[in-house]
């Protein structure tokens, strides 16, 4: 699993790759405490599996956003990832979009 | 030729022959023989050698005593490193067997004390000899140099009263992760003292090893034997029985994954109320997850016990509203299935907050999922999930599991999915609830192949009967 971050002007992006699960879960946690801005949008396209562990890190990081009066979206979800989002009704708590540019334009709306 | 011995012919001028010579009376006169005496020489008389052996005797056999010393000394600390050795086996825990160390090696190499530090603990013989700090930064120091570092006095990083200081790194596991401290050796650290340091340091470095690996042994088992109190706890939390509804075949089981587990199951039989089954998985694994569990098990379960009116997505809101902040605090959800019975019209009332998989079978139709509409439990500060209700008659079945099955992973890492679940509850359908259950676990087992469990394995059978 590899794990990437960037800014887009205001916007911090997150880049997953792989196996999103409890390995990698704490590190993306601990990412949130070092968050410059409370917009963020994390990238899904790399990633092929996720468990609840990794869902409960992404609801994790939404809250905190919220909270600071941002949010945290998701863009480009592969069908195994889009499958767990439908079961567990995940999509009804975030905002998913097919492409980065649409995620942070979302931002500016 | 003893050390001692090489200094005497050094004094006569055929020096090496010298000794021959003098054995070899009969060729050579005693008064042929010329001593030097710096820049001045003069010929032996009789007397004169006869001194000059005594002399020589002499020097032998101080030289001799010396050795004789020496090798006793060397004997004496060989024994030392046996009894060191020996002595050390008897202590098992890494501050005991430090702390002896510190002891026996202050005594061996006549230091007034010693100082033994692997990893953050520090031990010191006797107790308050030197600063801890200040030797931790010499242990820095020389665990850096990677060599073993001897400091006197006048020494400007030497504190008051410490007149000597000699730091030996110790290996342990293939690095350097301790050092051994020795202070003030009377008349200062000799070659001899410096050697038997380093082979106690290198000595104490494998009985370190095994004091850690005795410690690890013995934190695993404890641990183990913690998770095995943890588990029958969880497990007693369960029900310990099913609850008795004439019209109802019902079996529930839970294998944790890893000793304790974030699932649940419970039932709630409180007079003149429908029958209330509940089952929720934590997010993550291990005695975290099973932690939540608890608080979400009881929280859901008063609610199901004293709500007025209760119904399976009141429960399921009353539950995130008591639980919400707790969940934002652990960054943890749970997916909940919550069903009420009504035998009066054979209904089963259900909401269903984020969990998967849900399996109905009508009698005589297909097994079909179940899938929930609200979000799961503590994911947002309202619940989403509300009531639905199904036909229960005689024949229909209802097989709620968590995820543990439908992940599960054969060797290939090909997970066991939901169509296989589908298929086998349409396969078992005319079982009872304990044949259903058994039959799901089998398939599994078999699925995995004795892979490990990665996640709780957790399900509730329920059969429509007549």
């Amino acid at each position: 699993m590899a794990l990437n971050t960037r800014a887009l002007g205001n916007v911090s992006v997150l880049d997953l790759q792989g196996r999103f699960d409890a390995h990698i879960a704490p590190a993306v946690i601990e990412w949130y405490g070092r968050l410059p801005t409370a917009q963020v949008v994390v990238n899904l396209a790399g990633v092929t599996f996720m468990d609840s562990s990794a869902l409960a890190a992404l609801t994790g990081g939404m809250k905190r956003c919220r909270q600071r009066g941002g949010d945290m979206r998701l863009y480009a979800l592969q069908q195994p990832v889009q499958v767990i989002f439908e079961l567990t009704r995940m999509y009804r708590a975030f905002e998913i979009f097919a492409t980065e540019a649409e995620a942070v334009a979302s931002f500016t709306r | 030729m003893l050390p001692g011995c090489a200094q005497v012919p050094r004094r006569v001028t055929e020096s090496t022959a010298a000794p021959t010579m003098l054995r070899g009376a009969s060729k050579t006169e005693p008064s042929d023989l010329v001593v030097t005496d710096g820049s001045t020489a003069w010929p032996c008389s009789p007397a004169m050698v006869e001194v000059c052996m005594r002399t020589r005797q002499l020097q032998c056999e101080a030289d001799l005593e010396q050795m004789t010393g020496q090798l006793v000394e060397t004997q004496d600390q060989l024994l030392a490193m046996y009894d060191l050795s020996l002595t050390t086996r008897s202590h098992l825990g890494t501050g005991e067997t430090l702390r002896h160390l510190a002891r026996e090696v202050a005594r061996l190499v006549y230091a007034q004390g010693a100082v033994l530090c692997v990893g953050p603990t520090l031990v010191q013989h006797p107790a308050d000899l030197i600063d801890e700090r200040l030797m931790s930064k010499y242990f820095q120091a020389a665990e850096q140099r990677r060599e073993d570092l001897l400091l006197s006095a006048p020494h400007p990083s030497l504190p008051a009263g410490i007149t000597n200081l000699c730091l030996l790194p110790i290996q342990i596991r293939g690095s350097i992760r301790g050092t051994l401290g020795l202070i003030n050796r009377e008349g200062g650290f000799t070659a001899p003292d410096l050697k038997l340091a380093r082979a106690i340091a290198e000595q104490a470095g494998t009985h370190i090893e095994h004091a850690m690996l005795y410690q690890e042994t013995l934190d695993q088992a404890r641990l183990q034997t913690e998770m095995a109190v943890a588990r029958k706890v969880q497990l007693q939390m369960l029900p310990q029985s099913r609850p008795s509804v004439p019209t109802l075949d019902i079996y529930a089981e839970s294998r944790p994954a890893l000793q304790v587990g974030g699932d649940f199951y419970d039932f709630v039989t409180e007079p003149d109320r429908p029958v209330m089954l509940l089952l929720g998985d934590v997010s993550g694994k291990g005695v975290s997850a099973a932690m939540i569990m608890s608080l979400i098990h009881a929280a859901t379960r008063s609610a199901a016990r004293f709500m007025p009116d209760a119904t399976p997505a009141s429960v399921l809101s009353r539950t995130n509203n008591d639980l919400y902040d707790d969940m934002t605090l652990l960054d943890a959800f749970t997916t909940a299935f919550v069903a009420q019975y009504e035998p009066k019209h054979g209904l089963m009332r259900y909401a269903n907050a984020g969990h998967a998989p849900v399996i109905y079978r009508a009698p005589g139709g297909r097994a079909q999922l179940l899938e929930a509409d609200g979000v799961p439990i503590g994911v947002l500060p309202i619940s989403l999930s509300e009531d639905y209700t199904l036909d229960f008659p005689s024949g229909a079945l209802l097989v709620v599991t968590t995820d543990g099955f439908s992940e599960a992973r054969d060797p290939d890492g090909a997970m066991f999915g939901y169509e296989r679940l589908l298929q086998l509850v349409d396969e078992f359908a005319d079982q009872p609830a304990q044949v259903i259950a058994y039959g799901l676990y089998g398939a599994v087992d078999g699925f995995t192949a004795g892979q490990p469990q990665e996640d709780d394995q957790t399900l509730i059978v329920i059969r429509g009967i007549v």
